[in-house]
């Protein structure tokens, strides 16, 4: 059984409430169990936003990768993934 | 006034290829079917001077579509500036709404907008984001993508609502509305895709005047009733649809309506009390199930007051029928000579309701055990005859005679049966009977001549 949207959204909550209970690198292992556990069309889409900069668009297989390589990607990802009241 | 929109649709990087094709293709057309005219920014043309430009035209209420967004601008083709904090806003900028979607822009640049003039503008708070499928698209329908799909109806719904004579606070509580319904819908399907529907209506903010209207009017509605009736003898479905235009307000709109069965359609007048019908029959050569698209369109009207367009869409679904027949052996005669047995026998073919059914074939079998079979073809009438014969034991009296029809796309099958009569081979009978006969008078001859 790999890892739920809901349980992403969890620990994305925990990192910001407890930054040292969790490494970044622990997150994105989780995102990469949570990609690898998505059905082959969903792998190939993308998640987007409408900023200007360098990261617009996101293949899910690359998920994991773009959180490791663009911080502020990172930083904009768990904080969406983390809000309450959604 | 007619009213016009811009619609921002740059084109340069995947997200905008992901989502402006929509805009040209899918919102356009469905602000064009609501009467408002657009003015398309595609590609290279959204930058900024076009947009300025545009915007000095007096019927431009309002600037929509798509482009990459901070808390202090938003940008078009190739992150040009289109918009900043700090831009001198004029006249021609205070008779709009303001709604592209936009990461972040509803931090300052929109708030500081409506505090220019601009009288309503919806902003995003926070990045707005969106999941979408990987693959070649014509924008023509939002079903060409899975997952963007839901995010389109939901925030197009703001712009459709204000075309069809919302105001634009009632509009946007519409919208918000529909993203909800849409998340529930993406639930079932990518309970991610609904997360970030949800997220996005949260940070999705209004500003300014609820009570802007795109057009000012009386709005109205379209209902409407549909009935179709299968005519598969005739080959066609008849279509009769009646409705009314109604008026918020109360008041009897005046005017017409275009009728569309697929791409068949007619003007047709309002009556006194709004009302209209309309009959029409769509002709088929197979008798299959078919889809019909059904539009009534109000475009609306001016005559001292101002009645809005509004429209009434829907879909039907018609099911193959068949005709129930009845076949009947009207009369059915056979005679012998010697092995062989004639048969002659008429019949016809006709429908539940007694209508002939000229030019079908059906099949007559005559026998028992030792079939005879033939197929003929009933008359303008629905009538068929002919003859059948068979060799029949010496002894055998009787025989059964079907008729059967095998049915089409349109008449269901039918039969009939009878058993007719014949006398046995009395020419072959008689000398066996004799021969026996005489066989037996021996025998009985030769056990009185024992005993």
């Amino acid at each position: 059984m790999g890892v739920t949207f809901e349980q992403l959204r969890q620990h994305a909550a925990l990192m910001l409430e407890k930054p040292l209970s969790f490494s970044k690198e622990d997150f994105i292992k989780l995102v990469e169990e949570y990609v690898e556990g998505l059905p082959e069309w969903r792998k190939d889409a993308l998640l987007g936003y409408k900023v200007p900069g360098k990261v617009v668009a996101v293949r899910y297989r690359d998920l994991p990768r773009v959180l490791r390589e663009d911080e502020e990607f990172f930083r904009r990802y768990v904080r969406a993934l983390a809000e309450e009241g959604v | 006034m007619p009213a016009k929109l811009v619609i921002l649709a740059p084109y340069y990087e995947v997200a905008t290829r992901l989502w402006s094709p929509f805009l040209r293709g899918w919102v356009k057309n469905e602000l064009e079917k609501r009467k408002v005219e657009t003015v398309l920014l595609w590609g290279g043309d959204a930058n900024r001077q076009k947009l300025w430009e545009a915007v000095k035209d007096p019927e431009i209420r309002g600037i929509l579509g798509v482009g990459h967004g901070s808390e202090t601008e938003i940008v078009g083709q190739n992150n040009e500036t289109l918009l900043k904090v700090g831009d001198s806003i004029g006249p021609e900028w205070r008779k709009l709404c303001f709604a592209p979607v936009s990461c972040l822009v509803g931090q300052k640049l929109v708030p500081w907008l409506v505090e220019q003039g601009v009288p309503c503008a919806v902003g995003e708070e926070t990045e707005y984001w969106f999941t979408a499928e990987d693959k070649p698209r014509e924008g023509n329908d939002p079903e060409e993508d899975q997952l963007l799909k839901y995010y389109l109806r939901a925030e197009y719904t703001y712009w459709f609502r204000l075309a069809e004579g919302f105001t634009a606070g009632q509009a946007y509580q519409m919208m918000l509305d529909e993203y909800e319904k849409q998340a529930k819908l993406a639930q079932q399907v990518d309970p991610e895709t609904a997360y970030w529907l949800r997220y996005d209506a949260k940070h999705r903010k209004f500003f300014g005047d609820g009570s802007f209207l795109l057009t000012p009017g009386v709005r109205t509605r379209v209902d409407a009733t549909v009935t179709v009736i299968r005519d598969a003898r005739g080959r066609k479905d008849d279509f009769f649809i009646t409705g009314r235009v109604v008026a918020e307000d109360g008041s009897t709109p005046k005017g017409w309506v275009e009728v569309w069965v697929n791409d068949k359609g007619a003007t047709v007048p309002l009556e006194e009390d709004g009302s209209f019908s309309w009959t029409t029959s769509m002709f088929w050569t197979r008798n299959e199930e078919k889809l019909y698209a059904i539009a009534v369109i109000y475009n609306g009207y001016k005559d001292g007051k101002v009645y809005l367009p509004s429209r009434f869409d829907t879909q039907v679904k018609v099911e193959p029928i068949t005709v129930p027949t009845v076949l009947t052996i009207t009369d059915a005669r056979a005679s012998r000579d010697g092995p062989i047995v004639f048969l002659d026998y008429r019949g016809r073919l006709y429908d539940y309701k007694g209508n002939p059914l000229p030019g079908k074939s059906v099949a007559v079998s005559f026998g028992d055990g030792e079939l005879r079979e033939e197929e003929v073809v009933t008359d303008g009438d629905g009538a068929f005859q002919g003859t059948l014969s068979k060799i029949a034991e010496l002894l055998q009296t009787k025989a059964t005679v079907r008729a059967w029809f095998r049915g089409d796309d349109v008449y269901q099958g039918s039969s009939d049966t009878k058993v007719v009569s014949f006398p046995p081979n009395w020419e072959a009978v008689i000398p066996i009977l004799a021969a026996l006969l005489a066989g037996a008078l021996v025998l009985a001859l030769l056990l009185a001549s024992i005993l």
